[in-house]
């Protein structure tokens, strides 16, 4: 990093004063300027934009602090000193709260001035290292994201630089994988924060009333319109609209968003006015959104406009000692929350964290804990702690003793490492015929001899507990 | 009296340069006559708040170069300004109106200004 000579721009309004300072500082590595009222210094200010503004506080013009403040307000990245008589000591604490570096009490020794300007510089320098390094080197946390594997610090970095653009950011990962907190976090660093982020789950949302959340309704539009309402789109004005599985929507109201994303205009269902707003489009989906484009379900002129940033997150096996981290900081909270004193995993719980597959991602990760810390107490989350599909996988994955036992079933040669729990092998064979059964459920439960509803009972008990692959959802 | 501390004289030397020294004592003369003219004129039209500022300012002129009696001359005034003492604050000025002249020449002699040709 090449290094910059720090400008330095003194404000004190009497001549043999400034001139003693100047003398004080005239072997200092610094370019010093010096003027002599509060309005000269406001004008220098962003005209040579100083590294370190050393302000006398008592000036002719105006008070010391309204320059402070105007520097504090203008985020200018300035460091101040300021200079005060031995008896306005509150007035310099004063200053310190309102966002000054230092203080020198007059009269001014030099040395202690050189001193303080010598630390100041330095302090600006590491300041500079530290957020450079931060962006160089792996960071464990990042806006609600917790996390120090490779391909997280590269979410964190899409994130951190399209962030203050208005592109459309179009997120991808498997349920649980933190598509939510994604956007959040766009939208938290982005300059339309100080409005509410607008969230809308295109797949909790019946079809028929979708048009009219995103776009809002006028007073008797459809059957039950009692009042006006403003859609989501509306209420995103100046901020950020987030569109979670985007890819569930139909394809009628696809051809209209994709009319909203290219005008920013939009109509309310049972209104002619057109409506402008000014939004910045957040989607997600669980989903591969060109396979929903090349099976027709997703038009190909919307995908293209909403995928101008894409941003994939990965999931939670792919993310290696993440999962640790991740289960540490929710064992910390859910310990807090329930009273209990859970301080860490043993070594074994550790391990069938880490072997486990996690379909749930995050989402199954954070129930496994909750469930560890609500049905037990102790220092240490022990393995037989676990919920039994994690303790299953762990066994499943213990090396294979020699010359074990073997059967024959089905004519194929069974080892007793091979074997697996009695519920992986159950949920397979139902996902298996019902993909041979093209998704037909009715047609793969004839074929299984158990009834239709024991089936969904069990798709919807995997789909809670995030384990069932996406193209089952 | 003594107008000049001369151990405090010699640290200001020392600190900003022995070279710089007459520079210096030359901007003090200057501001300090400039100083004394507008001390005056805010005792006339009564300005208590400029008054207070101008007795702040050479409180700490003074104390740097070692002119302590009007340094002590001014932190007077500074506080007879403060509890708007004007009969206090108009002897203040009269006493620097003294002890700054008095200061100036006493610093010209520890160190001649030397004036361009």
């Amino acid at each position: 990093m090449e290094y910059q000579i720090p400008t330095v721009l003194m404000v004190e309004d009497s001549a043999p004063l400034s001139a003693v300072y100047q003398a004080y500082l005239k072997h200092e590595a610094v370019t010093l300027i010096s003027v002599a009222s509060g309005a000269e210094a406001l004008q220098q200010l962003p005209l040579l934009q100083p590294d370190i503004l050393l302000l006398d506080l008592h000036l002719p013009d105006m008070s010391g602090m309204e320059i402070l403040k105007h520097v504090q307000a203008s985020a200018l990245g300035i460091s101040t000193i300021v200079m005060t008589a031995n008896g306005s000591l509150d007035m310099a604490v004063d200053a310190m709260r309102l966002g000054a570096h230092d203080f020198i009490a007059k009269p001014v020794d030099a040395d202690r001035l050189r001193v303080t300007l010598r630390n100041t510089i330095e302090y600006r320098r590491l300041n500079a290292l530290v957020s450079r390094y931060q962006n160089v080197y792996p960071r464990d946390q990042f806006e609600g994201f917790v996390g120090a594997s490779v391909s997280m610090q590269e979410v964190y970095h899409t994130i951190e630089t399209a962030a203050s653009s208005r592109a459309t950011i179009f997120i991808t990962g498997e349920s649980g994988t933190g598509k939510e907190v994604c956007a959040e976090a766009i939208h938290r660093l982005s300059g339309r924060h100080n409005r509410a982020l607008v969230a809308l789950n295109c797949a909790a949302i019946p079809k028929d009333l979708m048009e009219s959340e995103i776009f809002g309704h006028v007073k008797g539009a459809f059957t039950g319109a009692v009042s006006e309402r403003i859609g989501a789109a509306g209420r995103a004005h100046g901020s950020t609209l987030f569109m979670d599985e985007v890819c569930e929507m139909d394809l009628e109201l696809q051809s209209k968003l994709l009319r909203f994303l290219q005008t920013g205009c939009f109509q309310k269902v049972g209104s002619s006015i057109t409506e402008q707003v000014d939004v910045r489009i957040i989607c997600a989906t669980n989903r591969d959104p060109l396979v929903e484009v090349t099976a027709g379900r997703f038009r190909e002129d919307l995908y293209y406009r909403l995928h101008v940033i894409p941003l994939q997150l990965p999931p939670l096996r792919e993310r290696g000692d993440d999962v640790l981290r991740i289960a540490e900081v929710f064992l910390q909270n859910f310990a807090r929350e329930e009273g209990k004193r859970f301080l860490r995993f043993s070594d074994e719980a550790r391990r069938a964290l880490l072997v486990y597959h996690w379909p749930g991602n995050i989402r199954q990760l954070q129930n496994a804990i909750r469930q560890i810390v609500v049905l037990h107490d102790g220092l240490d989350v022990t393995l037989n702690m676990l919920p039994a599909l994690l303790r299953q996988e762990n066994r499943a994955q213990q090396p294979t003793p020699e010359r074990a036992p073997q059967a024959e079933i089905n004519g194929a040669v069974v080892g007793e490492g091979s074997i697996r729990p009695l519920a992986v092998v159950e949920r397979e064979a139902i996902l298996l015929a019902i993909d041979a059964c093209r998704g037909n459920i009715p047609h793969a439960s004839r074929l299984l001899e158990v009834s239709p509803s024991t089936l969904y009972r069990k798709l919807q008990g995997w789909q809670e507990q995030g384990l069932l692959p996406d193209n089952h959802k | 009296m003594q107008w000049i501390d001369e151990e405090i004289l010699a640290q200001l030397g020392r600190d900003a340069g022995e070279e710089l020294l007459p520079q210096l004592v030359a901007i003090f003369v200057e501001d300090g006559q400039k100083n004394l003219d507008a001390l005056v004129g805010a005792v006339r039209t009564r300005d208590a708040e400029h008054l207070l500022l101008l007795a702040h300012t050479l409180k700490s002129v003074c104390a740097t170069y070692g002119a302590m009696c009007c340094h002590a001359e001014a932190l007077a005034l500074e506080n007879s300004c403060r509890q708007q003492k004007w009969t206090a604050m108009e002897q203040g000025v009269a006493d620097l109106q003294i002890s700054l002249p008095a200061s100036c020449s006493a610093l010209l002699a520890l160190v001649p200004v030397v004036h361009p040709a």
